[in-house]
């Protein structure tokens, strides 16, 4: 049997950042392999429109990988952790089941340590970022209104804003009668037609996955142009290991195919992009002669870092309907009001404000947004209380990067192929729970404004891991980080990573738009200087 | 003990009705809601349940309660208490199934508005704000023109036409 033709670069992840890194380069003329442990979803198999739509999406389409458990996934161990993995192994990775938040990084989000003192500076700018992001948006097309006065001037958005909604009505008067900043959250939907793609129908359930196409998930948006460009993606890949020459660099990767089967390819550069938890696991695996202890972890530093964004929720129940359960889940309005470190607090850096929808009767009943729904004699009449009258508001608090909070390699749970699984070791910090402390009783103050009859309060949402971030992090210095400022790692520079674990510090944003942003820069600087290229700053 | 026979959907006619007993006391109606144990509610958590190797294993925590105590709502009290996350899943397949069930969504389009039909293909119009977004437009600043960002090497990258 005749071996595969060798690559320029081979992807590993077909999500987020894998995708927009696989265009990229391709459309510059690399023979280009992306590897994906999982399949397509296609759009005909999403089941918004099925009576039983709300079980597929307690359990089928669950986003936590240990309640969904498809044969595509693999187990993480998070017995020592508050928040709960979320993530989706397929084509399209985690924008399959995304709510499609899409605000970008604040320039004050890459320069935490110069101006507080703590954690480290990214080594690039949002000004370097900045024709990525645009980039990005084009091929993803965003939803919303440029000119917010609370970040950098950007182009004009693909699409206008989507629907309020009556509860984000609701919340837009409360927090101008406060005084205080809102501001239409950018959405990764097409509120009209774009690209090729129709204008979303506010079904509701995003999370399910999106049938119209509406939704700018990847496998609608960069995946058709990356297989036009040439991308050979090859699905049901899992890859166990990234194989390294006696000089340590990088010749290819071994995974298992859908039989089973192990496979080999070569490449002159390897791009990581299987999110913070995958990436780091994949390096811990490899180990070698050259790197004993996973590669790029000399120092230690692989799988360490890791932040999430610890989530409050804060839901105004209302004497009247608003019919949450119509548009973009988690989409609508964003406040920045609070965001970064500001004079007074008790604790460092900041939050942002995010208006969410609300859920259908099952999801509502199973207790949604932190609600609290008794079976037995009351059900039916709480439910009533609460059913299409909430309208709730996130509290997204900065978390600052500590060594401790790391995934490291379970020594006794494996996946399907016996590979060890990732486990998750993660506190909540004091800072980040005096943030969401202030942050809910802010948020209170919104819902008082709106009139709320009633306001409950989620301390921390413990099934809200969906922002991986920090785990071979960017930084100049090898010691104290695991890639370098062009994604490379440090010691084996024809390896890279462009996924969210190569976050400095991660801001209080959701991480999409700024993980592609960094998987654009990464791939234009392989593409213009080659695996191993020096640094051109 | 195993309730659920091998196969997809597959599950004894006794295990059908202990759920029915327990769904009743889960959901017991009133308020001008049906009751759980009517219709073909039980079947569709029993058919799903099988499907499902932790929530068969779930239901199965709470069977082994209801044989002792031979009262449902002291097995469920039991889970409650004893298992939370076993007693999640298994509200969580009693909540969708009893939801779907024809005669509570007409309650519900009655009761909420909320359409008795799945989300799509029609979805939904909410409302817009567009006088909140109105109010928007004097706090504007500058937008951003393509030729403030473009590199001149991204000439041809991003294609409409090729991606459309």
């Amino acid at each position: 049997m005749t071996a595969p033709p060798a690559a320029d670069v081979i992807i590993v992840g077909a999500g987020a950042s894998g995708a927009a890194a696989a265009w990229f380069l391709a459309r510059r003329g690399h023979r280009v392999v992306v590897l994906e442990q999982g399949d397509w979803v296609r759009p005909e198999s999403v089941r918004s429109d099925r009576a039983d739509w709300e079980h597929h999406r307690l359990r089928g389409m669950n986003p936590n990988p240990n309640v969904r458990a498809l044969p595509t996934d693999y187990p993480i161990v998070d017995t020592d952790t508050p928040i709960r993995p979320l993530l989706f192994n397929g084509v399209g990775g985690s924008t399959v089941l995304w709510s499609s938040h899409f605000p970008r990084f604040h320039p004050m989000d890459f320069r935490v340590h110069s101006d507080d003192g703590v954690a480290d500076d990214w080594p690039i700018e949002y000004d370097d970022l900045l024709p990525y992001y645009e980039l990005n948006d084009r091929m993803m097309g965003v939803a919303g209104l440029s000119g917010d006065p609370a970040h950098p001037p950007r182009s004009a958005r693909q699409t206008p804003p989507v629907p309020l909604g009556a509860g984000g009505i609701r919340l837009a008067d409360a927090f101008d009668r406060l005084g205080w900043h809102w501001w239409p959250a950018d959405t990764a939907v097409n509120s009209r037609p774009y690209r090729g793609r129709r204008a979303c129908n506010a079904c509701g359930p995003c999370e399910l996955g999106c049938p119209t196409g509406a939704k700018a998930s990847v496998d609608v948006t960069y995946w058709p142009a990356a297989l036009r460009a040439g991308v050979e993606l090859v699905t049901h890949a899992r890859v166990r290991e990234i194989r390294v020459g006696s000089d340590g660099r990088a010749t290819g990767v071994t995974f298992l195919d859908a039989d089973g089967q192990e496979q080999h390819r070569t490449g002159s550069a390897v791009v990581l992009a299987a999110n913070a938890i995958g990436t780091a696991r994949l390096l811990l695996l490899s180990r070698s002669s050259v790197h004993p202890d996973g590669l790029g972890n000399a120092e230690g530093q692989v799988g360490r870092h890791l932040m999430h964004h610890p989530i409050a929720t804060v839901t105004g129940v209302f004497d009247e309907p608003l019919h949450g359960y119509e548009g973009t889940t988690a989409c609508s309005i964003m406040s920045m009001e609070f965001y970064g470190t500001r004079p007074g607090n008790d604790f460092l850096r900041g939050y942002k404000l995010q208006s969410l929808r609300s859920h259908g009767p099952a999801v509502t009943a199973s207790g949604g947004f932190g609600l609290d729904v008794p079976w037995g004699e009351g059900h039916h009449r709480r439910f009533d209380e609460l059913f299409a009258r909430t309208v709730s508001l996130t509290v997204t608090a900065e978390d600052l990067p500590d060594p401790e909070n790391r995934v490291a390699l379970d020594p006794d749970v494996v996946d399907g192929s016996g590979i060890p699984a990732p486990s998750l070791h993660y506190r909540v910090s004091d800072n980040s729970r005096r943030i969401l402390d202030d942050g809910i009783a802010r948020a209170s103050e919104v819902m008082a404004a709106a009139g709320a009859t009633e306001v409950i309060v989620s301390p921390l949402l413990e099934q809200g891991g969906f922002h991986l971030m920090g785990t071979t992090r960017m930084g100049i210095d090898p010691e104290r980080s695991v890639v370098d400022r062009f994604g490379r790692i440090h010691g084996a520079p024809n390896v890279l990573v462009v996924d969210g674990g190569t976050f400095t510090t991660g801001g209080a944003m959701n991480p999409t738009s700024t993980l592609q942003a960094v998987a654009l820069w990464v791939a234009d600087h392989l593409d213009r200087h080659g695996p191993g290229g020096e640094a051109s700053r | 003990m195993t309730y659920f026979r091998e196969g997809p959907g597959a599950a004894d006619a006794a295990v059908i009705t202990a759920a029915r007993r327990l769904l009743l006391v889960m959901l017991p109606g009133g308020d001008g809601y049906p009751s759980a144990d009517r219709g073909g509610i039980a079947e569709r958590l029993v058919e799903r349940l099988a499907d499902d190797a932790q929530d068969a294993a779930a239901f199965s925590r709470l069977l082994d309660e209801l044989g002792r105590t031979m009262s449902p709502r002291a097995a469920l009290t039991e889970l409650f208490e004893g298992d939370p996350a076993a007693m999640r899943r298994v509200l969580q397949c009693a909540y969708a199934a009893y939801y779907e069930e024809p005669a509570v969504r007409a309650v519900l389009e009655a009761r909420h508005g909320y359409p008795d039909r799945p989300p799509q293909p029609l979805g939904y119009r909410p409302a817009t704000g567009g006088a909140q977004l109105a109010r928007l437009e004097a706090r504007r600043v500058r937008t951003l023109e393509t030729s403030d960002w473009w590199p001149a090497r991204f000439d041809g990258l991003d294609d409409v036409e090729e991606t459309a």
